[in-house]
């Protein structure tokens, strides 16, 4: 979403300097993407409800020294992500003996919205393109997804990752390799099967 | 790959083939090389991956999970309550380490203020409220802040929002200075529009479209007193040394700290207040004795009587987060809220507004939508005339 034009900037200056008319504007214009990566992280809807509104609260009463608009964005999803993992680690640690280190497991859902294409090729569609991306880890998963459909900056993945730019680099390069490797493979196999 | 099994290729085919999707994906600089020469080598497939293409975009989402409006809305209102809440508990705690340090000199200053009294020549807010001309403003396009003779703001947002300050007004993007400004302001919310205003003293009121609210710029030492005709939701802030009052041409409600409606249009015949928490007084010359009312109690005053039922107050504000709920209620008397609500004239058969009906509209959709689902629930046809405005007949 493009969030350069003058009045985004105009506001995010005010949202700096604690005016209430934009806080909320930036408030109603992240909470869904918000959501949406709380959801993904595998947190059930009323705990990341609860959970967006903590960093909202703790965001009005502190210093806004966000460098831009982005850095707030990433920043938002970054302590969306530290708030759930600290509600469901606390639960793993009241309900089960030890505690897991994969609180969030992240997974990526495809919808195919029903405009001009017809049911059955949607299916087919959808498939494909889990099947595509069930070849990969969550955490491989959440940094293409940040990279590719949330068109965040490798700076950015790092920082919400908690990861090095570097890393995050590799994380997804790696990914990318993974998904082509399987294919090849395939390929191999269905060779030595047509011509054994 | 080979470019060539993809000649008979449609849009279609293209989006449930695995290599297209991962060049969508993933946007990998191979893959757009591929495809790139394969459209060189096959111009007849450009068509086809060029539909694919806004296909892919249009209609495939990851993780498209997402609230509605109205839930959004109410985020929105429970996050203000949460911020309203700590801000009161941090000025509390402030206003408690401040008082021993200036207890002394409160006993030499206290009676000054008395002195200096200067609001004695103002007149009284009903008198001044019900003298003022009886204009056309409901029917104007604008919201209307008059905060003196000369100096009227015109805010032209669909829901304005009004803050007053210490020393100065803040009216969407405009900045009144409040010396400016005379005894008593008044906002005019016109059909269609909505305003949410806030006073110095934290009180804050959502204003339904077409109505009039008159205040004083600032409230006095010992009372908080505006005058109301039309819908508001108020959520009063405590403060037992001012009681708040507000003031219509049939009752006045006396309050302390609490959450209530009050719909008090003078053009309706039924004037209402329904209380959320806390608990208020009211006097009418309905009645002699004032009559109080409990959380989740309605008041009614219909001309000379009056009465008290049990509801569920949540849904008699949820107009100030942009819904609509209603319960068995009169085709007609939803058809009045609709028309103030958009500023819209909808005519309607007196045959079919006794009908009755029960649900929740979504007043932010347009008002085709909300006549369709009406239409759904009821034997009625509605159509849109030229000028703009609805009529609605039985279905034959």
């Amino acid at each position: 979403m493009d969030v350069s034009t003058p009045d985004h900037i105009s506001l995010f200056t005010k949202f700096k300097e604690g005016d209430d008319h934009a806080f909320s504007f930036f408030y109603e214009f992240y909470i869904n993407d918000l959501y949406a990566y709380g959801i993904s992280l595998g947190g059930e809807k009323e705990v990341v409800k609860d959970a967006v509104q903590d960093i909202f609260l703790k965001i009005y009463f502190e210093e806004k020294d966000f460098s831009s608009i982005d850095h707030l964005k990433y920043f938002l999803l970054k302590s969306l992500k530290n708030r759930l993992y600290n509600i469901y680690k606390s639960k793993v640690v009241s309900t089960m003996t030890g505690i897991s280190e994969d609180v969030l497991s992240f997974s990526i859902t495809t919808t195919v919205l029903d405009r001009i294409i017809n049911e059955e090729d949607r299916t087919i569609i959808q498939q494909q393109v889990e099947d595509l991306l069930s070849k990969l880890t969550p955490r491989q998963k959440e940094a293409i997804y940040l990279r590719f459909m949330q068109e965040l900056e490798y700076e950015e993945i790092a920082e919400i990752m908690d990861i090095t730019p570097h890393a995050a680099r590799k994380l997804i390069s790696r990914s990318l390799k993974r998904l082509r490797d399987d294919e090849q493979l395939l390929l191999i196999c269905l060779c030595m099967l047509i011509f054994p | 790959m080979q470019a060539d099994k993809y000649k008979n290729y449609t849009a279609t085919d293209f989006l449930k083939d695995r290599d297209f999707l991962r060049w969508q994906l993933f946007n990998r600089e191979e893959d757009t090389l591929f495809w790139n020469d394969a459209v060189e080598k096959y111009p007849v497939l450009k068509l086809g991956i060029e539909e694919a293409v806004t296909l892919y975009k249009d209609n495939i989402r990851f993780n498209d999970f997402r609230m509605s409006h109205p839930e959004i809305s109410e985020c929105l209102v429970s996050l203000q309550g949460l911020i309203r809440h700590k801000k009161k508990r941090r000025l509390s705690k402030r206003i408690v380490m401040g008082v021993s340090a200036i207890a002394a000199s409160v006993a030499i200053f206290i009676s000054l203020p008395l002195l200096f009294n200067k609001n004695d020549h103002v007149q009284d807010i009903s008198t001044f409220a019900q003298a003022l001309p009886d204009n056309n403003d409901l029917y104007s396009s604008d919201t209307k802040l008059i905060v003196s003779e000369n100096n009227t703001v015109v805010l032209n947002n669909k829901e304005s929002s009004i803050q007053y300050e210490k020393d100065a007004i803040k009216a969407d993007d405009n900045l009144i200075l409040k010396e400016e400004t005379s005894p008593y302001n008044q906002l005019i919310i016109p059909y269609g529009k909505r305003s949410v205003i806030t006073f110095s003293d934290g009180t804050k009121v959502w204003v339904n479209a077409g109505s009039r609210l008159v205040y004083p710029a600032e409230f006095d030492k010992g009372k908080r007193e505006i005058y109301v005709d039309g819908e508001i939701y108020i959520e009063v802030s405590e403060d037992k040394k001012r009681p708040f009052v507000i003031k219509t041409r049939q009752m006045d409600i006396e309050v302390l700290g609490t959450k209530f409606n009050v719909s008090a249009y003078e053009a309706d015949k039924v004037n209402s207040v329904v209380l959320l928490s806390g608990s208020v007084s009211i006097s009418s010359n309905a009645h002699n004795k004032e009559i109080i009312l409990s959380p989740n109690q309605k008041y009614s005053n219909l001309e000379n009587s009056c009465s008290v039922e049990n509801v569920d107050a949540n849904i008699y504000i949820l107009w100030a987060q942009g819904l609509y709920q209603f319960e068995s209620e009169k085709l007609g008397n939803i058809v009045i809220r609709l028309e103030r609500y958009y500023g819209i004239k909808i005519e309607c058969d007196a045959a079919i507004a006794e009908l009755k009906c029960s649900g929740k509209l979504d007043l932010k959709d347009d008002m085709n939508k909300l006549l369709e689902e009406l239409s759904r629930a009821l034997p009625i046809i509605y159509r849109q005339n030229a000028n703009g405005s609805y009529t609605i007949n039985a279905k034959s």
